[in-house]
């Protein structure tokens, strides 16, 4: 095989070489022979003579001996490459509009598969990936994918199952190298986390469970990226300082440069000893290491050598309630009293990925819109190539008479297509990083590097499967159909024109490529509703015109004790301020993530039916919260300044959302009533409900405290009539800066923080509506070229037409005609595969039906506009031709 | 003259990689080695020989080099490579047994008769 294939490059590489060889091995058996037949008694002419004749054709053998080499296999591709190489220079228009239509094609598959792999497909870069499981903690009806770390201590000191069980956590904190500052993703490990997963330093050292029992808190390990980034992959790395919120870290080492954590879509820059970490985490005292209800640590493991997973799974489920019921029982309280509460291990070996969690189902739904506008892009070319073929039926026609083989026409044809293809392939490589920037910079989600395009081998190979599948997708069948046209008959026929046989397939080609783009229409019409419905549901709260603020006291170093009382004079300073026309304080609607439990709450005399969800989710309010954020007061009153409570004790009242009022309360008023939690409370007012996390979510029973004016909760603040937010954003900030210099407060508008729970379906709405366009653009393409070619390949025809007195308004009608005929095939194909395949996206959908009627009959209209248009500019030149030059010409 | 017999097909391969197989050879001499190893009883067609040894080369069964003839010209020698040393033996042996088996249909018959 080898041997074959050196002998088939030096026939490619060194032909000359080779023929020139080929002369001299020949005519040194001529000579030889001739002078042995000298010898033998002939003269030398007559030996020579004698030699040759012996010897038979030397050409013929000659061309045997490269034929035995493969030769005429490569001149032949070698002809159709030249050929093909000619072809793609000579029309540089058809060139250009086929390379482009598949670089987009390719580049948007290659893109949204560069995200799809890395985060949902790829397995980590790790040890024997297929042996580490997650350990989730399940609180029916939620999962949890992370723990407490006393939980995960208790688990990892009392179940034997795994031989190794580590755990991270972390969130985004600023880092600061130098004078260089920036935001970084930032992992607590456990000592065991390196040498569990099996990596090796690309520098220094990692952590090391020495580190964990030493209790190192000083040392820092960084990616290769921030190496290479904020070192300039200075060598002497090691030692030098990285600075996190106010705490600096001495670097011991750096990981490797394929090793990106272990959670898909948030890479570390710095990996921290988990006591390390407690220097930067928010919670201080106690620590985050100490707080047995704050779920931060995600845990995974490897089995111990011999335990089967069913086995693991069992014991886990067995044992872990019974070490649970030894743990504080705080940590329960965020659990209904009705859920049960256990672990179970799943497939850890493509690590964790909240990103994962929440995006993979919409990038799906991106893969199948691509590989939908790669069908478009490949009937397109198809199109072209076969409108051109059309063009070139009499040239193979008469080949195809001289008598070119058919497979050699064939041959000649993909070399073409495969060649094109080629070139589609590598410009979509550049494209997908160049689309992906683009699409980046429209959808503005800067801080989500993990759509970022990233090529590795399975992107390479993607590329290369692609490429292959255009070549055979536009060149197979325009191919066998120009070869497979009987040539006495092509040629009898003055003019050229499709028969009706051929004009046939092409037709299916196009409808296709319209059914298929009336699908991402479809799709992305759907999406845009979808957001569109979003963006006009009420939360329950005034979105609009409220601003808000999180000071980081903490990181200032300001003592909690006297944090509560900046907040109120900044608070009492925004209430002086003319600009603003109310400011206060509490957890604001849509700033805080889901952190998907409640607490238990009860009232007596209400009977718990079995199952039923007795949990409520937890506010916090200041006096004018509610008229702030506009959420109406239906009964009682509002906290007043008495209400407030001191740090540490235990607040007596509570206001209660209209939801939980007509759960525990039906038909009776709630306020004066007792609620448990943990102690009675009183309830002495009840707001409309609003919507908390999400605005998808429906409305939950929402408890709220009075504030206690400690800590880190969001400022809120509402402009006075006819001023702009951006204003009150301005003063805000004075205000902190006049009551506590250095504190870095976060301040947007609220809108801001609704927008950004909604990233996930702005993504989808407008990578869908920018595929929606691609599609139909490039099936406009497939149809104009199709129409044009059709109208010029009837000039004749229309030249008698308006002869005999057609007016051009009829000949354009008669072309739209055409054109709108391929149109409703491609919607009638693509109307029943929309709504199959919008079946598929329901669950991204909100509050519009998958098979919406309005929808369909728009996008529909849509694409006969769409016909309409492609065909405009071929039906207006068919108007204007002058009969007497169409009749004069052939 | 001797009765000479026909080259059955397939068997130019062999006889080509038999007569490298002692020594290199160029395409003339291999001509002459066949026709002596023998015994004038086989010749093969000049026209033939050459196509068969780039097919042979192409396949690896056989290398080549260029080096001086015993009258002092520039010559294109074969020799057997490793590969070509296996399919030899291998060939010889589906031969043998062909001619085994051939041999023993044909007495059979001729008793029979």
């Amino acid at each position: 095989m080898l041997a074959r294939l050196r002998s088939l490059a030096r026939m490619v590489f060194r032909r000359s070489a080779y023929e020139e060889e080929l002369r001299e091995e020949l005519e040194f058996h001529l000579n030889e022979r001739a002078s042995h037949l000298a010898d033998a008694g002939l003269d030398r002419r007559e030996a020579h003579r004698r030699a040759r004749v012996e010897f038979g054709g030397v050409e013929r053998a000659k061309e045997r001996c490269r034929d035995a080499r493969g030769a005429r296999w490569i001149d032949e591709l070698s002809r159709n490459v030249v050929c093909a190489l000619r072809s793609v220079r000579k029309n540089p228009g058809f060139t250009a509009v086929a390379v482009i239509s598949l670089a987009l094609g390719i580049g948007a598959n290659l893109a949204v598969f560069s995200v799809l792999h890395r985060l949902v497909l790829a397995k980590l870069p790790v040890r024997d990936p297929d042996h580490i499981y997650q350990v989730n903690l399940i609180a029916t009806p939620t999962k949890l994918y992370a723990m407490s770390y006393p939980r995960f201590e208790l688990l990892r000191d009392n179940v034997k199952i795994f031989s190794s069980l580590f755990g991270w956590g972390g969130y985004t904190y600023e880092l600061t190298v130098g004078d260089r500052r920036q935001p970084a993703q930032v992992a607590a490990v456990t000592g065991n986390y390196f040498d569990t997963l099996g990596v090796r330093p690309a520098l220094g050292r990692l952590l090391s469970p020495q580190d964990e029992q030493a209790r190192a808190t000083q040392i820092a390990v960084i990616s290769y990226g921030l190496w290479q980034t904020a070192f300039g992959g200075d060598p002497a790395v090691v030692g030098r300082n990285v600075t996190l919120a106010d705490a600096t870290f001495a670097v011991v080492g750096v990981t490797p440069p394929e090793f990106n954590g272990t959670e898909p879509g948030a890479v570390p820059a710095v990996y921290l000893p988990l006591h390390g970490y407690e220097r930067v985490a928010p919670a201080r005292a106690p620590t985050i290491l100490q707080r047995p209800g704050m779920s931060w640590f995600h845990v995974m493991g490897r089995l111990a050598g011999d335990v089967p997973l069913a086995t693991a799974q069992a014991m886990l489920r067995e044992q872990w309630p019974r070490i649970e019921k030894s743990f504080p029982a705080q940590a329960n309280l965020q659990f209904g009293r009705n859920t049960r509460y256990f672990m179970v291990l799943e497939d850890g070996s493509r690590g964790y990925s909240a990103v994962r969690q929440e995006f993979s189902q919409a990038i799906l739904v991106l893969m199948g819109l691509v590989a939908a506008v790669f069908l478009i892009a490949c009937a397109n070319l198809a199109t072209l190539l076969f409108v051109r073929g059309a063009g070139r039926l009499r040239e193979m026609s008469i080949r195809f008479a001289l008598g070119a083989s058919r497979a050699h026409l064939v041959r000649q044809w993909m070399t073409e297509c495969v060649l094109l293809s080629m070139l589609g392939g590598v410009a979509g490589l550049i494209a997908a990083r160049w689309l992906t920037d683009l699409l980046l910079y429209f959808v503005a989600e800067a801080d989500r590097p993990w759509l970022r395009f990233q090529a590795g081998p399975m992107v390479a190979l993607l590329s290369i499967a692609l490429t292959v599948a255009a070549a055979l997708l536009c060149g197979l069948l325009p191919a066998l159909r120009a070869t497979t046209a009987r040539p006495e008959e092509t040629l009898r026929s003055q003019s050229g024109a499709l028969t009706a046989r051929r004009g046939f397939v092409a037709q299916g080609v196009l409808a296709g490529q319209l059914a298929t783009s009336l699908v991402l229409v479809v799709g992305a019409a759907l999406f845009s509703r979808t957001m569109w419905n979003l963006n006009s549901v009420s939360g329950g709260f005034d979105r609009k015109a409220v601003v808000y603020g999180i000071p980081d006291f903490d990181a200032a170093h300001i003592p909690r004790d006297r944090q509560g009382d900046l907040v109120k004079e900044a608070l009492e300073r925004l209430d002086r301020s003319p600009l603003i026309a109310a400011a206060s304080m509490g957890s604001t609607p849509m700033v805080f993530g889901d952190s998907g439990s409640g607490w238990v709450i009860g009232v007596a005399g209400y009977e718990l039916a079995a199952g039923e969800d007795n949990t409520a989710w937890v506010n916090i309010a200041s006096p004018g919260y509610f008229n702030v954020l506009g959420i109406p007061l239906i009964a009682g009153r509002d906290f007043e300044e008495r209400d407030r409570t001191a740090a540490g004790t235990r607040t007596k009242v509570i206001i209660i959302n209209e939801k939980l009022a007509r759960h525990y309360f039906a038909g009776r008023n709630p306020v004066g009533e007792k609620l448990t939690y943990g102690t009675p409370m009183e309830i002495i007012g009840v707001v409309t409900d609003t919507k908390n996390t999400s605005l998808r979510a429906g409305h939950r029973d929402l408890v709220y405290f009075p504030s206690s004016l400690v800590g880190s909760n969001p400022v809120v603040a509402r402009p006075a009539a006819g001023v702009a937010p951006r204003v009150v954003e301005a003063e805000m900030r004075a205000a902190f800066a006049a009551v506590a210099k250095d504190v870095p407060v976060k301040i947007a508008p609220l809108e801001e923080a609704v927008q950004r729970s909604l990233s996930r379906d702005r993504l989808v709405a407008q990578l869908s509506a920018a595929f929606g366009l691609l599609g139909i653009l490039l099936a406009s393409i497939g149809l104009y070229a199709a129409i044009a070619h059709s109208v010029s390949s009837r000039t004749r025809e229309i030249g008698i037409r308006l002869a005999i007195g057609a007016k051009a308004r009829d000949v354009i009608r008669m072309v739209l005609r055409e054109s709108l005929r391929v149109t409703a095939i491609g919607v009638m194909i693509g109307l029943p595969l929309a709504m199959a395949g919008s079946r598929l996206i329901s669950a991204l959908l909100f509050e519009v039906s998958p098979s919406d009627p309005p929808t369909l009959v728009i996008s529909a209209l849509f694409l006969a506009l769409t016909g309409i248009a492609a065909a405009w500019w071929p039906a207006r030149r068919a108007s204007r031709l002058d009969p007497s030059t169409t009749l004069r010409c052939e | 003259m001797r009765k000479q017999a026909e080259l059955l097909p397939g068997t130019l391969d062999l006889l080509i990689l038999k007569a490298v197989s002692l020594d290199r050879q160029h395409g003339y001499g291999v001509l002459l080695r066949i026709e002596q190893i023998t015994g004038g009883a086989l010749t093969v067609e000049q026209n033939a020989l050459y196509p068969a040894l780039h097919r042979l080369e192409h396949q690896g069964l056989l290398t080549s080099e260029w080096g001086v003839s015993d009258n002092n010209r520039r010559a294109k020698y074969y020799r057997l490579t490793a590969a070509g040393r296996r399919r030899l033996g291998e060939a010889v042996d589906s031969w043998n047994r062909l001619v085994a088996a051939m041999s023993a249909a044909i007495k059979t018959r001729t008793k029979e008769a």
